[in-house]
């Protein structure tokens, strides 16, 4: 009754993150528990030390600022923006000391922490949305993200998918024992074949004909003779993409699902096309199959298709960037077998290795080209010409497949970036040896390479190569880390301007710069310093948490913060994409809700903190 | 010296006619209770008081013809608006509601048939009253229905209680010395001059709120960031 008549309040909370996702008795409650102040101009509240009751604070009007015992500016808040997170549950981590001080009068709602703490433990369900932790914050916003929509086909479980049953045979039966299994009593295209209860092998009716009728095998022999053995599983729980990726990587038609022996079905590519359209397998193909760079390029509306795809379904942004990258990759393996088909036979041992995100598998769908050519020691002045006609014309009908040519030139078709071996080797002594910062930045996009065609030794010669060289001179991490710590988050979001730390305010957010890139940074750093051989931005966190140089919170909220604003971007172009604008990295912020605004000051403060402890660690040489 | 200011100052009387009340037979129960805890010194800070903020809403404002439609009042504790300590009542009627009043607050017929007697809804006000120091935009109307109902219901003169007017205050401001006859003093207007978010208005619940907000913020406006004892908010006349 009396809550009823709080329309003011209850309409404000309801409107603002993490509020909005509760029922609305909960919201009722909540608004019925709320204390009302007013800060004057320059007023202070020290949240960790006021008095016998802890709040979350709200602000209703009015701007706030956050600063550390030290002085220093940690958050500038308006209208909607929540602090004191904090006290939901003490942690020793948590949001460091802080004061809120009032930079003009400011009507504040006060939540008693109590009542919060009481409805959390009656409907645990909405505790995380509170969560003190920023790592958790950022966690359950996207989980919130996922789950408000339909999931994407690629994040299905292959159980949701897979309705098929494969026929079961014992490793004894003959040959023509499985075909009548298989044929007559389960209809099946496909037997799993089991010895003693493990399963050892799988037989299609494809290997039928290849292997028995074409060979022209006895019938009589006993099937474990011509099946496939120790064949490819998924498991029911692994995503549709896993299976997908899986087929596309083996060429085979059909998964058996299983856990541990037991079969719980079978997953073929007609039932996938059947259940789910999965287009990145049909444009993966159609890639492979184009005969002119007229039709590959033809192909790019699939491609934003599949990225707007992905991006709709909430994937996460590590597969996003996978799928794409593979979606890259079939386009260039195509282009270098164009260039061999018209130039002719290379004429020595290379690889062609790309760089960056593309070798990070960190592909958006406004990713550049970074390339280089590795060939081998042998390869003479003429052999050079022949890999610049390659490059050149593999570079330039990428561009015209919406693969924007690298700004900075670091390409295959650059002369400097098609060498052998041996000078690469060199490239690489003199960057760890002797770094200086203009040489890092124009360097740092190889210091991740992979090979995508030719010999994949040389590109992995030249990572061992490096890692060598840095273990031996551990000054090159010191330059890196300083280099990466030259820019520092925003601090906020703050009305429609993006608060930097320097005070200055701009009016677009550039989250490549800003964020991704420094995140990207940090990860490099950490997984160079413990020797990490994968590239992967989360997978270097990991393997520098499993080294011990990275903390498990840590860990937990730089990958939050990072999949948070892979998100972000994913969906600016995304947008850009629908309107038909070129997708580019600049946000603006008045497309941010209270939501984005929220979490994006979270993230960044995750970055912040993980760049000072950064430069503690690894500036002491 | 100090002992003669304090035994004028309004405050003091308003103690003194409290104890003389107090000694009166013919009072109610209910009334009684209202006035039966002696009032803050002169020196007591206002963060140590505690206040209701309340509203009326009513069919007109002479409270000899119209009536109460609705009580909704709150506390103010150490300076914070309290929405736990929040009350909202309908007053129950036999009487046709007019069809203006109708259009101002929203109270149909219906709601009416719901509510608490004028007795129930008057006592559990006073219980709200007792100790606390009153605030209301527009002191004026509230008071006199509460004056009236004693008058009607039990015959006794109005009640000496400690009162604080929000629109009182907003005229005394400084800036406000040449329009006190014509400015707007609504309470969505003064709140909109001081950057207070507009609030649904004419729900006796929500201006209490209102109120409450804004009396937060005039004191700050006058008293800056010391927070003054309530000697010098209820002022001795001259």
């Amino acid at each position: 009754m009396i809550q009823s008549l709080l329309p003011n309040i209850l309409e404000f909370i309801s409107q603002i993150d993490p509020f909005d996702k509760l029922p609305s008795d909960l919201k009722r409650q909540i608004a019925g528990s709320i204390s009302i102040t007013y800060l004057a101009r320059g007023e202070k509240i020290e949240p960790q030390t006021d008095s016998d009751k802890k709040y979350l604070y709200i602000i209703r009007t009015g701007v706030m600022e956050q600063r550390k015992p030290n002085g220093i500016l940690r958050a500038r808040l308006g209208p909607e923006d929540l602090f004191g997170f904090t006290f939901i549950e003490p942690q020793s981590n948590a949001e460091d000391g802080y004061t809120a001080v009032a930079t003009e009068s400011t009507l504040l709602y006060l939540v008693p922490h109590e009542q919060l703490q009481k409805l959390l433990e009656d409907h645990p369900q909405y505790a995380e949305h509170f969560a003190s932790q920023a790592q958790i914050r950022l966690q359950s916003a996207l989980n919130v993200v996922w789950s408000d929509n339909e999931k994407g086909l690629f994040v299905k479980k292959v159980s949701e998918v897979a309705t098929g049953a494969p026929a079961i045979v014992t490793a004894d039966m003959t040959i023509q024992q499985v075909a009548h299994e298989m044929r007559n009593v389960v209809r099946s295209s496909t037997a799993v074949v089991k010895d003693k209860g493990v399963i050892v092998g799988l037989i299609t009716d494809r290997d039928m004909t290849k292997r028995v009728i074409a060979d022209g095998v006895s019938i009589n022999r006993p099937i474990s003779h011509v099946m496939t053995k120790s064949p490819l599983t998924v498991g029911p729980d692994d995503l549709v993409l896993k299976a997908a990726s899986l087929m596309m990587q083996n060429n085979v038609r059909s998964l058996p699902v299983v856990s541990g022996n037991k079969v719980h079905g079978l997953l073929t590519t007609s039932h996938m096309v059947q259940k789910n359209r999965v287009q990145a397998i049909f444009l993966i193909d159609t890639i492979k199959r184009a005969n002119t760079v007229e039709q590959l390029a033809a192909l790019t509306p699939e491609r934003q298709a599949i990225f707007e795809a992905l991006v709709d379904g909430k994937v996460r942004s590590e597969i996003v960037g996978q799928v794409m990258a593979m979606i890259y990759d079939a386009y260039n393996r195509r282009l270098i077998q164009m260039a061999i088909e018209t130039f002719g036979e290379p004429p020595c041992k290379f690889a062609w290795v790309v760089a960056g995100s593309h070798a990070r598998n960190e592909i958006h769908i406004g990713s550049d080209q970074d390339s280089a050519i590795i060939m081998d020691n042998s390869a003479s002045a003429e052999d050079r010409q022949y890999f610049e006609l390659m490059s050149t014309f593999v570079c330039e009908s990428l561009a015209k497949c919406g693969f924007t040519l690298c700004p900075g030139n670091f390409m295959a078709s650059n002369r400097k970036w098609c060498q052998t071996l041996g000078i690469w080797k060199n490239y690489y002594s003199q960057w760890v040896k002797s770094p200086d910062h203009n040489t890092l930045l124009n360097t740092s996009v190889f210091l991740e390479v992979r090979s995508i065609y030719g010999e994949a030794s040389f590109s992995e010669q030249l990572q061992n190569h490096l890692y060598k060289l840095i273990r031996q001179h551990p000054g090159f991490l010191t330059s890196l880390i300083k280099d990466a710590t030259s820019v520092h988050p925003p601090l906020g979001i703050f009305n429609s301007l993006v608060l930097e730390k320097s005070g200055v305010n701009s009016n677009t957010l550039n989250i490549k710069r800003y964020a991704i890139t420094l995140v990207v940074d940090l990860a490099r750093i950490y997984g160079l310093s413990v020797g990490c051989t994968s590239t992967n931005t989360e997978e270097r966190f990991r393997y520098a948490n499993q080294r011990a140089v990275l903390s498990e919170d840590a860990l937990k909220n730089i990958i939050g913060a990072y999949r948070f604003i892979c998100q972000l971007r994913f969906r600016h172009q995304q947008e850009a994409l629908k309107k038909g604008i070129e997708p580019n990295n600049h946000i603006s912020p008045d497309s941010f809700g209270s939501f984005e605004r929220q979490h994006l000051k979270d993230a960044f403060r995750i970055i912040a903190n993980l760049q000072d402890a950064a430069k503690l660690r690894f500036s002491e040489v | 010296m100090k002992k003669l200011i304090n035994y004028f100052h309004p405050l003091a009387q308003l103690e003194r006619a409290r104890q003389t009340r107090l000694a009166e037979s013919n009072l109610p129960d209910a009334v009684r209770e209202l006035i039966s805890e002696p009032y803050p010194h002169p020196e007591t800070k206002l963060y140590d008081l505690e206040f209701l903020v309340f509203d009326l809403e009513t069919t007109g404002l002479n409270p000899e013809q119209d009536r109460i439609l609705s009580i909704g009042f709150l506390q103010i504790q150490q300076f914070r608006v309290d929405i736990q300590s929040s009350s909202h009542t309908y007053v129950k009627s036999d009487t046709d509601i007019k069809a203006e009043s109708a259009v101002i607050n929203h109270i149909v017929p219906e709601m009416l048939t719901e509510g608490l007697s004028l007795d129930e809804a008057m006592d559990n006000l006073f219980r709200a009253m007792k100790g606390k120091v009153l605030i209301a935009h527009g002191t004026m109307v509230e008071k006199e229905f509460i004056d009236n109902y004693l008058q009607q219901r039990y015959g006794i003169e109005p009640l000496p209680l400690i009162w604080l007017d929000t629109l009182a205050m907003e005229k005394s401001l400084m800036r406000n010395q040449n329009d006190t006859q014509t400015g707007d003093y609504r309470l969505s207007a003064v709140r909109e001059r001081h950057n207070l978010p507009p609030y649904l208005a004419h729900n006796a619940l929500a201006d209490s709120i209102a109120t409450g907000e804004l009396f937060l913020v005039l004191i700050k406006i006058i008293f800056g960031k010391t927070i003054p004892t309530i000697g010098r908010l209820i002022k001795p006349v001259n």
